[in-house]
């Protein structure tokens, strides 16, 4: 009997309003909340990094024209860019034939500024309404790749956190990821004392500033270091780490966000590699 | 249950990261002694060895070089962990709730040159191995065809029933309505394929990857002819795109369009 009436309960709140409500009220809140409007696009809140060292490429498709192929939509995709601190540099509009797909260098959207930040992604086409009608959004969390400057090498992380929607008609972007009450640890299931430096770094989708704190370990999970910082709404926290020693073995962060995880490239003697943590 | 899969390819050694720990709290207790198994394929049973012991909280690396000296080297080996010691031999894989977490419970595969590696923070996902026949669609852009690269496409396929069959995968452009390339793949087998034949340009129409015969995932690794560089990264299937929603009825639909769309393009080939 409990079931039935969980069951029945359940298709009560199933809704994107009861996802916004118990976010608002922190009554047990999801870790994504629904948009409230179905044509909503959803991105990834991607990471870039553009400098002297670093290029950023993305791949950009039309998903719709994927999506809805008997449907072949043009596809105006907005490409939102914040700095470190979540500002937003640039934002573009680029349309994409049916099938399309386009290699965006992200330097070319950025007007001189350099650094590292985030970016996302947002569709647009006629086709969307399909999606609609199966209670779906459509979400960009396509690929991203990272190379050194003027190499010709790149190396592929797809998008690993939903971050933000956006109507096509408005300017305004929400984020989909509501505070938690209680904190919320993660620990990459890998180990890294299989390079001398690695780099762990977090993007905030929130819209409120995120407290970090990120504690590393050795084989038996005693402490060696631990970091703190806050970051800012769509910004991001480039943590460098120094293991000559291979002392630190396992990571752990505490946030108040679900399924805060981080980029990680780890560098070897004649590249890097990057993952999802 | 999750399994966990080790390519193997010429110039490389490869390792797979196990870890006894959930990735998020409050999902599985901690306190689980796992026994670490590594599982293959002939064509009617699994052969299946306890390689170790693994504690709560600990990690463990297994090697290329540590394998059981009876694992025939064209076989895939598969590692998953299972609270009590197996039987040598099983009829089927285990399929059980068994560390169902959310995210899964992932382990590291790693490919290693003398000096750099690349690495895929993945699974096989339990939820997949019941799957019998299933297909594939892969609508990725992650074949780098630049002089003095190469890639290879690593088709991973694994279902509970034991066997080596036998069967087709093809590579097209979709805008250029294109088959480039059709290769045999075995199931329950990480299947190494070399792109470098594939005879296209790296235009703006992207190489996608099509079975009608079986599933699995697909992982592109690109590179160097001295391995110095490496990417190691697997497509998303279709319902990624989607969130929410009934995004399995979606990509059924979507996968009919797409498969009858290539078999349409491999008849007129």
């Amino acid at each position: 009997m409990p079931t039935i009436i969980k069951k029945i309960l359940r298709q009560l709140y199933d809704k994107p309003f009861c996802d916004h409500l118990r976010a608002w009220l922190g009554i047990r809140p999801p870790f994504f909340i629904r948009p409230l409007r179905m044509l909503e696009s959803i991105s990834d809140l991607f990471l870039w990094r553009v400098d002297d060292t670093w290029e950023t490429q993305y791949e950009l498709m039309n998903l719709p024209s994927l999506l809805v192929p008997d449907k072949t939509a043009i596809d105006s995709v907005t490409i939102i860019i914040y700095d470190a601190r979540g500002n937003e540099i640039s934002r573009s509009i680029i349309k994409l034939n049916p099938f399309e797909s386009k290699k965006i260098l992200i330097r070319s959207l950025l007007k001189g500024v350099t650094g590292q930040g985030t970016f996302g992604c947002f569709h647009s086409a006629d086709s969307m309404d399909e999606i609609q009608k199966a209670g779906c959004y459509l979400v960009d969390r396509q690929y991203v790749s990272y190379s050194w400057k003027d190499d010709i090498f790149f190396n592929y992380a797809h998008g690993n956190i939903y971050g933000l929607s956006k109507l096509a008609t408005e300017n305004k972007t929400r984020s989909l990821v509501p505070m938690q009450r209680n904190t919320q640890v993660y620990r990459p299931q890998l180990r890294f004392d299989d390079c001398d430096k690695f780099e762990l770094i977090y993007s905030n989708p929130a819209k409120e500033p995120l407290k970090l704190l990120v504690r590393l370990f050795d084989d038996n999970w005693n402490e060696i270091e631990r970091r703190s910082s806050i970051i800012p709404p769509r910004g991001l926290e480039v943590l460098k780490f120094d293991n000559s020693s291979r002392e630190l073995v396992l990571v752990e962060n505490q946030s108040q966000i679900g399924l805060c995880r981080p980029v990680i490239f780890k560098f070897y003697e004649s590249f890097f590699d990057v993952l999802h943590g | 249950m999750n399994y966990y899969f080790m390519p193997r390819i010429e110039g490389l050694k490869c390792s797979v990261t196990l870890s006894n720990f959930p990735c998020v709290e409050g999902e599985r207790p901690w306190s689980l002694e796992q026994v670490l198994h590594v599982a293959w394929s002939d064509h009617s049973l699994w052969h299946v060895r306890a390689l170790d012991t693994v504690s709560p909280g600990k990690s463990v690396v297994c090697t290329c070089d540590e394998l059981p000296s009876e694992l025939p080297n064209d076989i895939s080996p598969f590692f998953f962990f299972h609270p009590k010691k197996l039987p040598s031999t099983l009829d089927r894989l285990i399929i059980s709730d068994l560390m169902l977490t959310s995210p899964n419970w992932r382990a590291n595969i790693q490919l290693s040159s003398p000096t750099t590696s690349a690495s895929y923070q993945g699974e096989y996902p339990g939820s997949m191995i019941g799957v019998e026949k299933g297909t594939l669609l892969s609508l990725g852009p992650l074949v780098q065809l630049k002089a003095e690269l190469t890639s290879k496409l690593i088709l991973v396929n694994l279902g509970a029933a034991p066997g080596n069959e036998v069967g087709h995968v093809r590579f097209a452009q979709m805008s250029k309505q294109k088959i480039l390339l059709e290769a045999t793949v075995r199931r329950n087998h990480c299947n190494i394929i070399d792109l470098s034949t594939l005879n296209c340009d790296e235009s703006d129409d992207p190489v996608c990857v099509f079975s009608n015969d079986l599933t699995g995932i697909p992982i592109f690794l690109t590179h160097d002819l001295r391995f110095t560089k490496m990417s190691l990264e697997h497509t998303h299937p279709p319902a990624e795109m989607l969130v929410f929603g009934d995004r399995g009825k979606f990509q059924k639909q979507m996968k009919g369009w797409w498969l009858s769309k290539i078999n349409k393009y491999a008849d007129n080939n």
